[in-house]
């Protein structure tokens, strides 16, 4: 009994330090049961879906599979998603590597240009590609503007990896007679390579889920035809299955990013590469940084501001309508964030603070919405709520439930980082000195995980109120928000009508991106 | 006869045992320190005592007060137990103060009258306090054990210049003022050096007046200079507030220095309880000798008494559980270097090398044998290297059985 029950020190060591701030028991069982109903409620979409797509029958379900109009879809689909991942990974890594590696004045102005296009949604770039070429349509158009929204997934990840990547190695293989590419392909790539793949396979994943783009330039892939098969036809098998294939080819690309993203293995040495001039060369570098800025933003934005301030457009501007728009849009985002927070609470509370298997599959349950298209949620959402929930269908309960399912993950993520950062060790001292559970979490817990909360409703704030697809299912008869109105607009080729709508989704949308920076900076400062 | 029996305490993380059968006697009014190699489970010791985290098995008693037991698991907020955390852990939302009186419970009708066990607010519960469960409690004659922290023996005299209408607030300055404190009450703890924070946490442990207070390696993230300073006066100030402490460390030094008492741990079981003195200079094994302090270790053969090793024939005691073996039989031989002086006869040796310390240093000489033995020499009395030496030792050697 006297033998060594513990391991050897450093193993210890290193085994204390992964599991700082979480405590090595179970968890009480309440919080297990509730963050279980909280995740139970992400997945009802998804299992909906293979209920109702089951029942059809497997024979059916093969002959729909086989027909040549799905197999192409898949194909337009995957074909599309491949391009534009290739096409990002490429572009997204240059720019990367430049905004590290080359030393501009405008260090900083740059750094936030390549962000840029993450705050415009993809239909809206779209939109304001049609302004300027009102006859761009097909696959090149949806793959520019897709790449163009799409880059920073690429270039902020890498850009961040090679800011903490070792130099010390290229500096080696340098010496050791490479070229500066081969040193870089031998020495740096393998360091960041983890944050390119990851990068890459969200874009994958956004391509595969976008609908609004590809259905405003008119090319055919999965999530329009699931829109297509549901609205015109009311071919509700049909649409059930294509969602299934789509929700099938997404969960394989979030399966190879969780993979992706595990395998970091860290090189030790601090030293970074010195930057430098940019030379010569300075005007292809800015080119290449300036792509994606340029088409995911300032393109779209100068074609949206030409038509809007256009007097015929302003002359005719419904402004109750577009008043009563933003008024809906921010109420159904406020009410989505709210719900989410909540719901999010439990798991984001459960994962911050205890391990085991049993939470790990509850967090990657909560973490199914961002695995799943828009569309497709509201698809399925449509069929639960009429076979399970008549009295909801129609209205924004629904609505304001996909939202919750949607981008949950987005409220987890940062609710589980600000309670996290919260050590354990202050709920211990609270709990010594006298304070009951709740009162520990109230008191000290919640009240320092206050700003991940709030920057997680945030998130899921903004994300609702750009969302598209499942807004345009699910919506109740006679309710728009802003995305609505721009896509019921642009289908009909109105771009002039289309753009207050466009321009107020921007102005409605910065505002939370405001008070987001306005939140992180005070906590740098803290 | 202990203020706090812990018997039989057993904690496991799944299959792993981290305590093992655990029993410790703790008097009123000492400090314990708990000594161990990182990872022995030291810590897992005192959060078991505090009640953060579930035992499988035994019994831990404060003042006659069972709060872990069979079927008993009471919640660490109703233990009456202070906890000072290794990082100070200071609530970073409120002032130092408002740390420092965390714990002290507020009334919400009385502007933040904070009453002594066994006084009775003399406004408590304002106007509707017959209906409210808060102020029935408060108006409730006070039974014997009612109070959390209210020891239940004759209450020491803690502060004696305490007037009757001890606010909250004159506790919290109170406190400021023994932990030297007293200005900084409305810093930020952000604000605080790593011993200022260090302090505060300990004024906050102390402030509800705990039966334990429980110290989880409280200076091992100071620097060493600070550290030693902070620890001598922590342990002045427990001593001086009649406190029981268990104070959690893997600084030889520090348990040593401070304790009344120190329990060596390892692999979650305790070796040995005894005083500095006797965990120094009579450790139960040689792995304890080790850990406890520098050792010189010879082979020897026992002689009723007498070892005869490398360094002669030298007295010594038998430290093996069993009875002393017969004449001539192998054991290991411990000495400390402090006990191997120079002198004239005995067994001559050659001075092969000299740390050199300031103070003293730790030299090695070659014995006819071969064999090096260290030996500390105050800074005076240093021989040079190649110089021949005799040595002696002045104290009783300790002999273990041969493993």
């Amino acid at each position: 009994m006297t033998a060594l029950i513990v391991p050897p020190p450093t193993a210890d060591a290193a085994a204390t330090r992964k599991a700082q701030g979480r405590y090595r028991f179970g968890a009480p069982p309440w919080l297990l049961v509730l963050a279980a109903l909280a995740a139970a409620t992400a997945a009802i979409p998804l299992v909906y879906l293979v209920v109702r797509t089951g029942e059809a029958g497997l024979e059916e379900l093969l002959a729909t599979l086989g027909r040549p109009r799905v197999l192409s879809l898949t194909v337009n689909t995957v074909v599309l998603a491949a391009a534009v991942t290739l096409s990002c990974l490429v572009l997204g890594t240059i720019c990367a590597w430049i905004l590290t590696r080359i030393r501009f004045s405008f260090q900083r102005t740059l750094l936030l240009a390549s962000a840029l296009p993450l705050a415009v949604p993809s239909y809206l770039a779209a939109y304001g590609w049609l302004v300027w070429f009102p006859s761009l349509n097909g696959f090149w158009a949806s793959w520019f503007v897709m790449t163009a929204v799409c880059a920073p997934y690429v270039t902020l990840p890498v850009a961040a990896a090679l800011r903490g990547a070792s130099a010390d190695l290229e500096s080696v293989a340098r010496t050791l007679g490479r070229g500066p590419l081969r040193a870089f392909a031998a020495a740096t790539w393998p360091q960041i390579r983890p944050a390119a793949i990851a990068g890459a396979l969200l874009v994958c994943l956004y391509t595969l889920s976008d609908f609004g783009l590809v259905a405003m330039l008119r090319f055919q892939t999965l999530t329009w035809g699931i829109n297509a098969a549901y609205g015109a036809s009311f071919d509700r098998n049909q649409a059930a299955l294509l969602a299934l294939v789509l929700v099938v080819l997404a969960l394989v690309v979030v399966a190879g990013e969780r993979r992706s993203r595990r395998q970091v293995d860290r090189v030790p040495g601090r030293s970074t590469m010195p930057a430098r001039a940019p030379g010569r060369a300075g005007g292809v570098y800015l080119t290449m940084l300036l792509v994606a800025p340029l088409g995911g933003v300032i393109v779209p934005v100068f074609g949206l501001l030409s038509r809007l301030l256009e007097a015929e457009t302003l002359r005719a501007m419904d402004v109750p309508r577009l008043i009563g728009a933003v008024g809906t849009t921010l109420a159904l985002a406020l009410a989505a964030a709210v719900v989410a927070v909540l719901v999010a609470l439990p798991i984001a509370a459960l994962a911050a603070r205890y391990s085991g298997r049993f939470v790990v599959v509850i967090e990657a349950i909560g973490f199914l919405g961002h695995a799943l298209p828009g569309i497709v949620v509201g698809l399925s959402l449509v069929f639960f709520a009429l076979a399970a929930v008549p009295m909801f269908y129609q209205t924004s309960v629904v609505l304001v439930f996909a939202y919750v399912v949607l981008f949950m993950p987005r409220a987890i993520g940062s609710m589980r980082s600000g309670i996290a950062a919260v050590p354990s060790s202050l709920s211990d001292v609270a709990r010594t000195l006298g304070l009951s559970p709740v009162q520990t979490w109230w008191r000290v817990t919640a009240r320092l995980a206050l700003p991940g909360i709030a920057i997680g409703a945030l998130l899921v704030a903004i994300s609702a109120m750009k969302e598209l697809p499942a807004t345009l299912l699910l919506r109740p008869t006679g309710v728009s928000t802003l995305a609505t109105e721009l896509w019921s607009r642009t289908a009909l080729f109105e771009f002039g009508a289309a753009a207050p709508y466009a321009a107020a989704l921007v102005l409605v949308a910065m505002v939370p991106a405001a008070l987001l920076s306005g939140i992180r900076g005070t906590k740098k400062e803290l | 006869m202990g203020w706090v029996v812990i018997e039989g305490l057993r904690v496991a993380y799944g299959d792993t045992r981290v305590l093992d059968d655990v029993t410790l006697r703790i008097p009123r009014g000492s400090l314990v320190a708990v000594l161990g190699p990182s990872g022995c489970g030291k810590t897992t010791l005192l959060r078991a005592v505090a009640g953060l985290l579930p035992v499988s098995a035994g019994t831990i008693t404060v003042g006659g007060r069972q709060v872990t037991g069979p079927g008993v698991q009471r919640a660490p907020e109703k233990r009456g137990m202070g906890w000072v955390p290794q990082d100070a852990s200071l609530f970073p939302h409120l002032s130092v103060g408002e740390n420092i009186g965390f714990g002290l419970p507020r009334t919400r009708q009385t502007d933040e009258l904070y009453c002594e066990p066994g006084e009775v607010p003399r406004r408590a519960a304002g106007l509707f306090g017959r209906f409210t469960w808060r102020g029935r409690a408060a108006r409730a004659p006070i039974r014997e054990n009612v109070s959390v922290h209210a020891p239940p023996l004759t209450p020491v005299p803690l502060t004696p210049e305490r007037s009757p209408e001890n606010s909250r607030a004159s506790r919290i300055t109170e406190l400021a003022t023994l932990v030297g404190l007293a200005e900084l009450v409305d810093r930020a703890p952000a604000q605080l050096s790593g011993g200022q924070a260090q302090r505060v946490s300990l004024a906050r442990a102390l402030a509800p007046r705990p039966e334990l207070i429980l110290l989880d390696e409280p200076f091992a993230a100071l620097d060493p200079l600070l550290r030693s300073a902070l620890r001598t006066e922590v342990a002045a100030l427990l001593r001086g507030q009649h406190n029981t402490s268990l104070l959690v460390t893997h600084d030889q030094e520090e348990a040593l220095s401070l304790a009344d008492f120190v329990a060596v741990m390892r692999g979650g079981e305790i070796l040995q309880f005894a005083t500095p003195a006797e965990i120094y200079e009579r450790p139960i094994d040689p792995w304890v000798a080790s850990f406890v302090g520098d050792t010189v270790e010879l082979g020897g053969a026992w002689h009723d008494g007498i070892v005869d090793c490398d360094l002669g024939r030298v007295p010594a005691d038998w430290m093996g559980a069993e009875a002393a073996p017969p004449g001539g039989t192998p054991v290991r031989v411990l000495l400390r270097p402090e006990w191997v002086t120079l002198t004239e006869g005995d067994t001559p040796a050659v001075t092969t090398a000299i740390a050199y310390a300031g103070h003293d240093a730790l030299v090695s000489f070659e014995l006819p044998t071969g064999v090096v033995v260290r030996a500390r020499i105050a800074a005076p009395d240093l021989p040079r290297v190649g110089a021949s030496v005799a040595l002696r030792v002045r104290q009783h050697a300790l002999a273990y059985p041969r493993t």
